[in-house]
């Protein structure tokens, strides 16, 4: 074997190691603060042990309840984050062909940033019914974060291209399918990636306040009223894990659309 | 291809104000000129890039090579050249073949599946430089397409742009910093002074290309007058 050959092999070998190696450790070292933590209170009500709360997950995994309230909080997040990213990117190429709508929108975007989250939520309640809402707030939370990456990423599209494209007559729908789209593709995808799982959690959160039927929100709000923290904890497992199949299934989409990003 | 009475404005500043050339056909012209004189300006209203007033004089497609490859990351080489040309060369064994052949010519055959991420960056300018050529046009715009290069790269891409000429002749018209460049590659040299930019030097050089050398008599000539121009002697 050369030895170039066999340096690659070891850096890949490694690439491997670390990729999984420091995640377990970083894990490892997360469940090992919460074990110490929860055996200085040594009061489940407070704190349970990461076996307890682990137990309710697995306990819950045995309900149909918990699939049902999965299922409904889910379906929302997805619902909200689509509309979101239609919205998102319906405005932004709109905004990159007329210009004057995108200075518009800047402001309205920026309003929709700052505004708390609190304040949507609340407002929302009280427009809105418990169902609605938490689709609304999501989408109102995620939509600019969105829109801001994809206004960003068709506004740094190479300038040589773009020309070297109008010289050259390319026509417009080659550029859209082979231009276009894949300028913005990675940096959407990594804004559809962190956006997903922020929409989760705001979609449960606002659950919780809006007191949406068959949701993780509200399963969520049932334990915190029994003071049953190993269920509440039991839950955020499952919405931790909810959150990062979700940024996989994004990445996964990813790198079936970006092949080409070295 | 003919420019006439071409005027152009950025707001109050004037940078052609009925501006008229000629460039020979078949020929390359070099158009140098200080920063700012319009040089990049001339190219843009040529290619076609952004308003004007005036009339151009010309038939026939235009392709370019700018100074940066301007190739499509998501596209393998073959795919960049594709992208640029399929709508042109529609049957795909003529495409096929030409695309086969101008990267052959600049020695790139083997490197028609990479990515533009594992090109150094005087390969993706071959490939740009490939591209202009393969393009079915009648002129060929090069702006400033050997900025930024060290002088073997530099060398070397002016070896291919003069194999592709030669086999495939076009109306050339190159933008240029460089002198020497100028000197070694144009069949006229154009200098811009002013604004509104009026041409300060036009001179033919009827060397010919392909053995030329910076010493020749000729070349020092040029040379002189364009420092003379340029306020550099």
């Amino acid at each position: 074997m050369k030895y170039r050959e066999l340096k690659e092999r070891l850096a890949s070998k490694a690439g491997i190691i670390a990729n999984i190696a420091y995640p377990v450790i970083g894990a490892g070292v997360f469940l090992l603060v919460w074990f110490i933590a929860a055996e200085i209170t040594d009061m489940e009500i407070i704190l349970p042990a990461p076996a307890r709360a682990f137990e309710e997950f697995f306990a819950l995994l045995g309900t149909k309840d918990f699939y049902v309230a999965v299922g409904g909080t889910l379906a929302r997040a997805l619902i909200s984050f689509a509309l979101a990213f239609v919205f998102a990117v319906f405005l932004a190429v709109a905004g990159y062909l007329l210009p004057p709508l995108s200075k518009v929108l800047a402001p309205v975007v920026t309003i929709l940033r700052s505004v708390p989250t609190m304040s949507i939520i609340l407002l929302s309640l009280i427009w809105l019914t418990s169902k609605e809402s938490p689709v609304l707030i999501t989408f109102l939370i995620v939509f600019p974060l969105l829109y801001s990456s994809l206004e960003r990423s068709l506004k740094n599209i190479d300038g040589y291209a773009l020309s070297m494209s109008k010289v050259f007559g390319v026509p417009l729908l080659t550029r859209i399918y082979r231009m276009y789209i894949p300028a913005v593709l990675p940096d959407t995808i990594a804004a559809a990636r962190s956006n997903i799982s922020l929409g989760l959690k705001v979609m449960i959160a606002s659950e919780v306040l809006a007191q949406t039927v068959k949701s993780m929100g509200v399963a969520m709000q049932i334990s915190r009223v029994y003071l049953d923290t190993a269920s509440l904890m039991g839950w955020t497992i499952a919405a931790v894990i909810l959150s990062y199949l979700l940024e996989g299934v994004v990445l996964l989409i990813g790198s079936l659309l970006v092949r080409w990003k070295k | 291809m003919k420019l006439v009475n071409i005027s152009k404005s950025y707001g109050k500043l004037s940078i052609f104000d009925g501006f008229s050339v000629e460039f020979e056909e078949n020929k390359v012209t070099a158009v140098m000129g200080a920063s700012g004189i319009g040089k990049s300006t001339l190219v843009n209203i040529v290619a076609g890039l952004i308003p004007y007033e005036g009339v151009i004089e010309a038939e026939g497609d235009i392709s370019c090579v700018f100074s940066e490859a301007a190739l499509l990351p998501n596209l393998t080489v073959r795919g960049n050249l594709e992208y640029a040309v399929k709508h042109k060369l529609k049957d795909k064994r003529e495409r096929d073949e030409a695309i086969y052949s101008v990267l052959e010519a600049v020695e790139l055959g083997d490197r028609a599946g990479a990515y533009p991420a594992e090109l150094s960056t005087g390969m993706a300018q071959r490939v740009s430089m490939a591209r202009g050529f393969l393009f079915p046009s009648r002129y060929i715009l090069l702006d400033e397409a050997f900025r930024g290069l060290d002088t073997a790269l530099k060398t070397k891409l002016e070896r291919y742009f003069l194999k592709l000429l030669d086999s495939d002749p076009r109306t050339v018209v190159m933008i240029t910093h460089d002198v020497n460049e100028a000197l070694m590659l144009a069949d006229r040299l154009i200098v811009l002074e002013g604004n509104p930019a009026k041409i300060a030097l036009d001179e033919k050089i009827a060397l010919d290309k392909r053995s030329r050398k910076l010493s020749d008599p000729e070349l020092v000539a040029v040379s002189d007058k364009f420092m003379s121009v340029a306020g550099l002697s």
